[in-house]
């Protein structure tokens, strides 16, 4: 399986003086890499799909397959979609509606150019199925699924493919957070089985964590950090990408505000704790007052307000709590970030 | 003391109130389709003549066996003649209409006017329109003859008679094919051809896969809107032809009218020939309304997710 290296990916929508939707975004995605894409809306996520994919021309540019071959990397920024070799499952689905499940799942297959014959069609199709648990569903009509059965259609008809590359462009964000939950683990072990690569797009934190091994923060068309989840958990580059992760969200403080809580300081503007990082102990006297107290079943989420600063704070559910209650806070200066912005 | 504004509500309870407001409506009903329908039902069953001034005879089914056992079997030619005209005409429509529409829908400069100047015909009166087309057409100092360089005689004594109703026809209600067609191949999303595109499927693929059985509803209720319009076709031959009998364009409603108009025949059996059409009508209708029902529970859109 092939590696990637995106260098300079530029689109540009409408007027000339508009931002540009992708802003000179480089990066790389290893062989059987699952690299998630993780940004807000209009961060130029899915655009940046569709320009790996071949369905959006970029501005400027290059996107390069690297085979392994002698022959190094190749440039495939000028091939058309149907010559890339790639797979993409779309946010709305995209199945094709008059055909049953089955049709659905051998469609990528029936093009003339891969000449499989039918035995060789009705094989994969089926052991698709069967991974995706769709077997018995393969003579309905894709209206009659629900919406996790059209998705794991979506994601079988990739996968029948055997493509190079994977593109996932939020394929879960309609679905109910239960099923997402299970799908998470399918996709991810679905992507580890086949060895090939995957960019995977989503505005969701949770999805990002539990699936990348590495994850790119994109905003406003441009990369801000990309890293294993775990580093960009704890080292975060900037107040942006460290708000984009963990719920409930990142404690960012002044370095006043740091320094009134009695805090170690850096020369830093700003301070970030993480919820779970503050050690939390009753204390009649203390300086907290928790003013909102929310219980999650294995952790409790507080709402403290110290002198004035309002700070987000987890604890374990044996700490018996209400609201009104008193507190003192400790931190360790090691899971305090100290960021620029 | 103070009753408040609900008091006089009680006046009529609110079941009558319903009524009274039906019943205008029921009224007219009655006195100008359900009384029709009947008197021309007992009409068609005697010989009444509206200009001898002598009592009705009642006849039984008479009328209706001289229709049928007619020796020149001029109803069921009228009625076959019919038939084909509708099976060609909408064909046509619908090929040309289709295409058109596939045409329209890539975007190019001018596309609103073209298509605004592609719809003008369906505007116009079918008679100012059959004016026109007999201009046209007239053997002697007609445009066509003289583009065609021929002397075509489009006369309703020949064959080429009913051609011309089709050419006609098909020009006038092309553009309300080109208009049902564009609105569904609009409501297929976007995203399914790309996905095609993704998974390698060519033009003719995602023709006969994705754009084909996504517009066919719409194509379909285009069809059956023509169908039934063309099949009670009257203006275009009138105004081309006339009335006359025995004609390549002697359609259904053409005879009828012939029947009825045209002599000093009893009305008794036009009248029987008005109710064979009705029969047709409603049969067709009928058919029509079940395959409707039909493509709406099958052919239901994927079902919608975010965009």
């Amino acid at each position: 399986m092939p590696a990637y290296e995106i260098a300079g990916l530029t689109v540009a929508f409408g007027n000339a003086g508009a931002r540009p939707a992708l802003d000179g975004v480089s990066f790389k995605v290893g062989a059987g890499e699952l690299l998630v894409v993780l940004g807000r809306t209009g961060s130029g996520k899915t655009t940046l799909l569709r320009s790996i994919s071949g369905l959006q021309k970029p501005a400027a540019g290059r996107i390069l397959e690297d085979g392994g071959g002698p022959q190094g990397p190749v440039d495939i920024s000028s091939l058309p979609p149907h010559g890339r070799d790639m797979a993409m499952v779309f946010q709305n689905f995209s199945l094709y509606p008059r055909m049953s499940v089955k049709e659905n799942l051998a469609f990528p297959l029936r093009a003339k150019a891969l000449g499989l014959s039918a035995g060789e069609i009705e094989a994969r199709v089926s052991q698709a199925a069967e991974t995706l648990g769709l077997s018995d569903k393969l003579c309905r009509s894709p209206t009659e699924l629900s919406g996790g059965e059209m998705q794991r259609v979506a994601i079988g008809r990739a996968l029948v493919r055997r493509p190079r590359l994977f593109l996932m462009d939020e394929p879960l964000a309609s679905l109910d957070a239960k099923l997402r939950e299970r799908m998470v683990l399918e996709i991810r072990g679905l992507q580890r089985s086949l060895g090939c690569g995957m960019i995977y797009v989503t505005h969701d934190h949770v999805e990002a964590m539990s699936l990348a091994d590495r994850i790119l923060v994109l905003d406003r068309g441009k990369v801000l950090q990309a890293g294993p989840p775990e580093e960009i958990y704890r080292h975060p580059c900037d107040s942006r990408v460290a708000r984009m992760l963990g719920r409930p969200g990142i404690n960012l403080l002044t370095s006043e505000e740091g320094g009134r809580m009695g805090l170690p300081l850096s020369e830093k503007r700003l301070l970030g704790v993480r919820p779970e990082s503050w050690r939390v102990t009753a204390d009649p006297a203390g300086p907290a007052v928790a003013s909102v107290v929310e219980h999650l079943g294995p952790q409790m989420a507080l709402v403290l307000d110290v002198q004035g600063i309002v700070l987000r704070v987890t604890a374990p559910p044996s700490l018996r709590v209400k609201a009104g209650d008193r507190f003192r806070l400790g931190v360790d200066p090691a899971d305090i970030l100290y960021l620029d912005r | 003391m103070n009753q408040g504004r609900g008091a006089p509500a009680r006046f009529m309870s609110e079941s009558s109130v319903r009524n009274l407001c039906i019943m205008p409506a029921l009224a007219l009903l009655i006195a100008f389709n359900v009384f029709p329908l009947l008197a021309s039902l007992g009409i068609s069953l005697t010989d009444f003549n509206p200009i001898i001034d002598t009592a009705p005879r009642f006849v039984g089914m008479g009328n209706y066996r001289d229709l049928v056992e007619s020796p020149r079997q001029e109803v069921w030619r009228s009625f076959s003649r019919t038939g084909f005209l509708v099976l060609v005409t909408v064909g046509l429509e619908t090929l040309i209409g289709f295409a058109v529409a596939l045409l329209l829908r890539r975007s190019f400069r001018g596309r609103g006017l073209f298509t605004a100047i592609l719809l003008i015909p369906m505007m116009l009166s079918p008679a100012v329109m059959g004016s026109f087309w007999r201009y046209l057409f007239n053997a002697d100092y007609g445009a066509l003859n003289w583009f065609l360089d021929a002397r075509l005689n489009w006369d309703g004594s020949r064959a080429l008679a009913f051609w011309a109703v089709v050419i006609a026809e098909v020009w006038m209600w092309t553009p309300f094919m080109i208009l049902l067609s564009l609105a569904g191949l609009n409501a297929i999303p976007e995203t399914l051809y790309e996905a095609a595109e993704v998974d390698r499927a060519g033009a003719w693929f995602r023709f006969r896969h994705i754009t084909l059985p996504l517009a066919a509803p719409m194509v379909l209720l285009g069809i059956v809107f023509r169908a039934m319009d063309t099949f009670r076709l009257f203006d275009t031959a009138m105004v081309l032809n006339g009335n006359l009998e025995g004609q390549h364009t002697t359609f259904v409603s053409v005879l009828l009218h012939a029947r009825g108009f045209g002599g000093s025949r009893s009305l008794g059996e036009p009248t029987a020939l008005a109710y064979l059409l009705l029969i047709a009508s409603l049969a067709l209708a009928t058919l029509v309304l079940r395959y409707l029902d039909h493509v709406r529970g099958v052919g239901a859109p994927e079902r919608g997710r975010r965009p």
